[in-house]
This record gives C-alpha cells, structure tokens and sequence, in this order.
C-alpha cells in the first residue's frame, strides 16, 4: 500500500494535474492506483472523465460511513479515482474538525484502501498546511512537493525546510521529493530558478517538468496527457517521474504475486 | 483568391447565386473553437446531447466500483505456489476414483527403468566435463532411436476399467 501525499505550499503549482498524471503513469506501468482527493475544489475527479455536474465524493459522508472505498469510481482498468465530492460548509468543517481531532479517523475511514496489497494511493492536497495534510503524513510513505519555476515558488523553500507545512518532519519514511513543474527555457527567470533548484536540491529533485500546452489541452479534454498528447514533452517528464517513485517506493509489477485469488468459474 | 468580395464575383461568373458556398479560409478557420469537454459542460445547455454531456465520447463515465473490488480474502499476498496447487474440493465419488487412479498411473510408470544414452557414451569415450561446464558429448551425440515404451501400454488399464464399470 504505497501512499504518496503531492503537496506544495503554494497554491495553483498544478498538484491536481501532477497527482492526475502520476497515477496515469503508474497505472500504464501495471500497478492498480487511487487517486485521493482532499481538496475542497474537488478537481481531480475531472482528470478522470468524471462529469462536472456530478457531486459524488466521500467527504459529505466521511463521519457516517465507516468504510470510504465505497465512494470509490472507476471507468474500467487498473485506475480508480475517490473524490472529494459536493461538501457543504457544515460538512467541510466537521470533516476538518474530525480529521484534527480524531486520530482514527483517516485510518478507519481508509482501512480497506490503505490495506489492499499493492495499491498505490496517490493524494491531492490543497495549498499550505491543512488538517488533512497533517493527518495523512502520519500514514504516508512519500511526500511530493510541487513548485513552479519561478520565484514565488523559490522563496517558500524556507517554508518547507523549517517544517511549516505540517509543524513537524513531513515525511518519516521515505522523505520528501520536490517537482518543479512548467519550467520554460525561453524564458530567463524559468532557466535561472530551474538551475537554481537543480544545484540546491540535487537529488531531492525528482525531477522537471517543462512547460508544454498539451497538458492544460488534456485537462480540458478531461484525459491524461499520456493519452492526449503521448509523444508531448510533459508526458515524458512525467513519466520519468512515475518511475522515480516507483523506484523509491519499491514497487515490482510483474514479479508473480498474486494479491487476490483468481476468480474461478463456478464448475 | 485574395479580394475580399473573392467569393461573389466567383458567382456572378459562373452564375451560381442560388448556391450556399462556405468560406474555408484561414481567418474563419482560426475563428473555430475548440472541442474541449469542460467548456463543453458549461455551455448554456442549448442542444441537450445526453453524448455529450460525459465529456469525450471515447470514454466512459467513471461508475462507483463494486464491494467485492477491495475485499482481499487473506491480508497477506498469496504466493503464486499456492494458486497453482489444486484446491481439495469436495468432488462425487466417480471424480475422485478416476483422480486417483491418474495420480496411481504416473508413479508405476516411472518405476520401470526407463532407457539411458548409455550406448551413446560408448561410441564416444570422452573424458568427464567439469562441473558447470556444457556437455558437449551429449549434445552433439547422434540422435538414439527411442525403444517403443511398450511396457506402458499394458499398464494397468484394468483396474481403472473396472472401477468405471462399477459405477454403474
């Protein structure tokens, strides 16, 4: 059950795609991915084909249900999607509320998901530190913090290091990786901060992802930009990204384990 | 064709008023909009397309899953040696007598001494290859006739014939 929190301290970094994408590439890979969704905007079923119009999610429902992976959609294939869902303020605030206080909470509320074996649960989180940030790092084995090329990102890297996201280690397990997302080389600043972060970070740089048109084009089509535009730049940074957690997270698709017993024809 | 009234001197030329043309050059073109599914849902809804109200058509829209697609019966990985293994099940009587008899089979045939390339390490002395090291003798030795496994085709079919006929 790898869990990877994408998370930055600033907000419209492009998490929601990076996370949306990221699942795409380890599913092309083999593996079986969630995508989690915590944020309010409720965006990421979008990346999913999910309808605008729909309201499904699991946060409206959190307190009363005690199993969340019945909330879980999914159009076929290795790649599933939990949204965030319609919350009304009431219902944001006691989730909010129940997720600061009570410890169990996201465990219980997960326990299903977080216990499939071989699972790969990749959560969006909104900008900053949130409830849901804080309680998820508890669990989670990876954080991936998404920055843009520029130096607004740049001067929030302080943040980070004195452990403002979530007031303590943000990840004790694995560690946390950065992204830097929408670098430009035509531009000046993009180059500059993109060296900058390359030098600073080293190989706490998963890696960059270059700015390319294809990816706002496939979030408008509502498809990943691997199945959009294959051969764009983007897919590839992103893919070579997909193998990267893969590698930290040890995940082995193909080695002959089977989680489930083969369903057996009823003779 | 690069006057801008291109299009109504074509027609009074080849007198063909009455016709509808459409104007396909690169200024209405760039005009076009794009076919992006998001717009396309929060678009005043003038024409209700039940097709296209799931986005791209290609793709289905995302169903909840079923109960069982997260249940794992054990929690711990089940090894492939295990999923292989033929699970005892409950089978009638006849099953279980042919199953029997198949698994008797095998073993009696493998206590008949089965035919060695001793011959062939006759014809060819050669001195012993080292241990891990490919044994050229046997594979480039010339191709031994096999003798006729005679012996197992009076195997014991009877015992088997007449727990068939018992059945009954």
């Amino acid at each position: 059950m790898p869990l990877v929190c994408v998370c930055s301290p600033k907000g419209g970094v492009g998490k929601t795609t990076m996370t949306a994408n990221l699942a795409y590439a380890l599913a092309r890979a083999g593996s079986k991915v969630l995508a989690l969704d915590f944020d309010v905007q409720n965006a990421l079923r979008l990346h999913f084909g999910v309808p605008l119009s729909d309201s499904r999610g699991y946060v409206a429902r959190a307190a009363e249900s005690s199993d969340w992976s019945q909330f879980v959609l999914t159009a076929g294939g290795n790649i599933f999607v939990l949204p965030y869902g319609d919350a009304t303020e009431p219902q944001r605030l006691a989730f909010e509320e129940r997720l600061t206080h009570d410890e169990h909470f996201l465990t219980r509320g997960l326990s299903t998901l977080l216990n499939y074996p071989g699972l790969i649960i990749i959560a969006d989180f909104p900008p900053g530190p949130t409830p849901a940030l804080k309680a998820m790092s508890r669990l989670a084995d990876l954080h991936l913090v998404t920055l843009l090329a520029d130096t607004a990102s740049l001067s929030l890297l302080p943040q980070i290091e004195n452990q403002r996201l979530t007031g303590g280690v943000l990840n004790q397990k694995a560690g946390h990786y950065f992204v830097l997302n929408q670098s430009d080389n035509r531009r000046q600043i993009s180059r500059d901060v993109t060296a900058f972060v390359e030098n600073k970070l080293g190989e706490k740089l998963l890696g960059v992802v270059h700015r390319d048109e294809s990816v706002g084009e496939a979030n408008a089509s509502q498809q990943s930009v691997f199945d959009f535009s294959p051969a764009s730049a983007a897919a590839f940074d992103i893919e070579l990204i997909a193998k990267k957690v893969a590698g930290i997270l040890g995940v082995k698709v193909g080695d002959g384990t089977v989680h489930t017993l083969p369903r057996m024809s009823g003779f | 064709m690069n006057h801008y009234d291109d299009l109504q001197r074509f027609k009074d030329k080849t007198r063909s008023q009455a016709l509808d043309f459409k104007d396909f050059s690169a200024q209405s073109h760039a005009q076009e909009q794009g076919n992006w599914a998001i717009i396309n849902q929060l678009l005043p809804a003038t024409e209700v397309n039940s097709l296209a109200a799931g986005g791209h058509v290609s793709l289905s829209a995302p169903q909840p899953v079923t109960e069982e697609t997260f249940a794992v019966s054990e929690l711990t990985p089940v090894p492939q040696a295990q999923v292989v293994e033929p699970a005892p099940a409950p089978v009638s009587s006849i099953l279980q007598g042919v199953d029997e008899q198949l698994a008797s089979t095998p073993r009696q045939a493998a206590a008949i001494p089965t035919p060695t390339p001793a011959r062939v390490q006759v014809s060819h002395p050669v001195t012993e290859p080292e241990q891990g090291a490919v044994d050229f003798t046997r594979l480039f030795a010339p191709a031994t006739t096999k003798p006729a496994p005679a012996a197992e085709k009076n195997q014991p079919l009877n015992s088997l014939l007449e727990r068939i006929a018992t059945c009954r």
